[in-house]
């Protein structure tokens, strides 16, 4: 019985030290200057327990070897990646449910010059983001329309399902009751 | 990501340092595509902007960048004709400011915490209220202000004559 336990204990021992071997790599200078930069020098129980780390993982795989050895397998195999399908949910923060009031060009244009004192912004429509504003009317053809849209904080939008912070206030350009294109004039 | 350098501020005759980045949406909104070259990693997004708050109103009166080419951009190149300072009408959101000593140092982005917060709300470039937040009190030797503890600099690419 001994002799059993002597038996899966020493493969255990050499497992464990496979694996440490396996896995050891010691930190440059560089990594331990920069985590002395960060958090300076560390206590004297947080070194101690940091060298306590590798002989009691050591002892826990020697008895515990078999799960180990699972897992140190299922490790090297490569994982079979379910490919996660990229959920394009919206491609513009503006959504039909948020869209208001339909406005002309015209207008849109005059309600947004801006003055300054200091003459520290250009007295075209949207001032200094009058490029994004042109380029999209340049998306606009006959029959679309644009309307004012809001669309409220914690909206979920694009790719990854980032959440807004704050409501959110644009110009969406309409073509058959299908959203082409956006133009936002303040950051939130 | 390293904790990275902060936006300057300057108001009522004082320099703060500001954890917000007012400028990254001109440049997204505005259709320029725009890339600046990288040279630390305390400063991933490529530049540094300073601003100035005057009767109320935030204006953006300094940028330091260089293209990927590596030519110095100013203000001039981004906004040609506005060297002096630019009305920032874009700016509808909250900036923090944070003030005192360091109480938490955290290698990531603006996540460090200090003694104080002061937050500065804007409306299309308005000042329209600020409020000044406690989070406690550092250590008699903790570092006064904004810092960044690490990066790892290095050169723009010399730009071709």
């Amino acid at each position: 019985m001994s002799l059993y336990l002597m038996l899966y204990a020493g493969i255990g021992i050499c497992i464990g030290m496979a694996m440490f071997i396996y896995q050891y790599r010691s930190s440059s200078d560089f990594e331990r200057s920069i985590a002395e930069a960060i958090h300076g020098r560390r206590s004297w129980h947080y070194r101690l327990r940091e060298r306590l780390v590798i002989p009691c993982t050591i002892i826990l795989i020697a008895v515990c070897w078999p799960l180990a050895l699972l897992l140190l397998i299922k490790e090297l195999i490569p994982e079979r990646r379910k490919d996660v399908e990229a959920i394009v949910e919206y491609p513009f923060i503006a959504r039909n449910q948020f869209l208001f009031e339909e406005k002309s060009l015209k207008n849109i244009e005059a309600e947004n010059i801006y003055s300054d004192p200091l003459d520290a912004v250009p007295k075209i429509p949207f001032g200094h983001l009058n490029s994004g504003w042109e380029l999209f009317k340049s998306k606009m053809r006959d029959g679309d329309k644009v309307q004012v849209f809001k669309t409220p904080k914690n909206t979920t939008y694009g790719k990854y399902g980032s959440s807004l912070d704050n409501d959110v206030h644009g110009y969406a350009l309409v073509r058959n009751e299908e959203i082409i294109a956006e133009f936002i004039y303040e950051s939130n | 990501m390293t904790a990275q350098f902060s936006e300057r501020l300057s108001w009522n005759g004082k320099k703060l340092a500001m954890c917000s980045e007012p400028l990254g949406f001109w440049l997204s909104a505005n259709g320029r595509n725009l890339r600046f070259a990288m040279s630390s990693t305390a400063c991933w997004r490529g530049y540094i902007g300073s601003w100035k708050i005057i009767n109320d109103r935030l204006y953006l009166v300094g940028f330091e960048a260089h293209s990927e080419e590596g030519a110095p951009l100013g203000i001039e190149d981004l906004f040609p004709g506005y060297e002096k300072g630019v009305f920032a009408h874009w700016v509808t959101r909250e900036v923090r400011c944070p003030q005192g000593k360091m109480l938490d140092y955290v290698h990531m982005g603006y996540a460090s915490t200090y003694e104080m917060d002061l937050y500065l709300t804007f409306s299309r470039g308005y000042l329209v209220s600020k409020r000044l937040e406690t989070n406690g009190k550092a250590k008699e030797d903790s570092a006064e202000g904004y810092g960044v503890a690490a990066h790892v600099s290095f050169p723009v690419p010399k730009e071709d004559k």
